[in-house]
């Protein structure tokens, strides 16, 4: 019992001390960022959470092409929801985030437009498979799709953005979060956010996916 | 879903990584004191920032604990269904 649920409760230990400790700690004065530095205990483990998802849900979709068991085919398919959730919820954050310091909700940024574009890549994952009635099939092509979009989705988000001027701290010699050097202070909440964050993620991906398990044995 | 954990593990040293090797900006300690930077200091002298945290907390609490009964609510049924077949 106990051995299942640990991670769970540090999961939630995590995520309550990043609220407290992320909005209470000190945080650097930073020109341009002033306390919405802050944002980085809430906004960047957003994405940080969906890589590990997405990234789990590839392997779920190598691991179903191989092994050819329907629970893989589940796994990778609600990974990446969760994944696609937290993409989102990242950008919006990262729009009300730009409203305030660039001036605008969407400056078509490449880091903007690169994330827009992959979230699209894998929203199309999800229609794919909603198109398809044939279980095996669906599963089949989803994972090749699935796949693809996961090396599409790479260099759209963490590559293309690095080549080009960006306004996006941490780009283009705009300060920002990931211009500076992390600082100890900023570590002591950021690190548990991160996980606590991705944490969560995998939690909620987990109960949805033992609800189809539990369809699947129905059926 | 060990696997899973690997993977997350995985994934996090993979990711941490780039934040090592790039050469970014120190923060000083200076970046503590100084005045220009206009921060929610007044805020945080009244104490009302408290209020806030306190009412954040709830609710991420209440969504949490929502979270973990239903995690309860779908053993329960896994556990019926174990017993039928």
């Amino acid at each position: 019992m106990m051995r299942k649920y640990w991670w769970k409760i540090l999961t939630v230990v995590l995520l309550l001390y990043t609220v407290i400790a992320g909005i209470l700690l000190k945080a650097p004065r930073l020109p341009i960022l002033h306390e919405t530095i802050r944002a980085l205990h809430f906004h960047v483990p957003m994405w940080f959470g969906m890589i590990i998802m997405l990234t789990a849900a590839m392997v779920c979709s190598i691991r179903y092409l191989r092994s050819g068991k329907q629970k893989f085919d589940i796994y990778a398919k609600e990974l990446t929801q969760t994944g696609l959730l937290f993409g989102v919820l990242g950008l919006l954050t990262g729009m009300v985030w730009a409203r305030f310091t660039w001036g605008a909700f969407w400056s078509g940024d490449p880091k903007q437009n690169g994330t827009a574009i992959g979230l699209l890549i894998y929203l199309a994952y999800m229609v794919l498979r909603g198109a398809l009635e044939d279980e095996q099939q669906r599963g089949r092509i989803g994972a090749v799709y699935n796949i693809f979009a996961y090396a599409a989705f790479i260099p759209l988000v963490f590559i293309l953005p690095r080549m080009t001027d960006s306004l996006h701290p941490g780009n283009g010699g705009n300060p920002g979060f990931n211009a500076y050097d992390l600082d100890s202070n900023l570590r002591k909440v950021f690190y548990p956010a991160v996980i606590g964050w991705s944490l969560m993620g995998v939690w909620l991906s987990e109960l949805r996916i033992r609800i189809q398990l539990i369809k699947q044995r129905l059926e | 879903m060990k696997w899973l954990k690997r993977i997350v593990f995985a994934s996090l040293m993979l990711i941490s990584m780039p934040m090592v090797a790039q050469q970014r900006k120190e923060i000083k300690s200076s970046d503590y004191t100084n005045k220009e930077v206009t921060m929610a200091d007044r805020m945080r002298e009244d104490g009302h920032i408290y209020v806030l945290v306190a009412i954040i907390v709830v609710i991420l609490s209440g969504l949490l604990f929502y979270t973990f009964r239903t995690d309860q609510k779908i053993r329960k049924v896994e556990k019926q269904l174990e017993e039928k077949e």
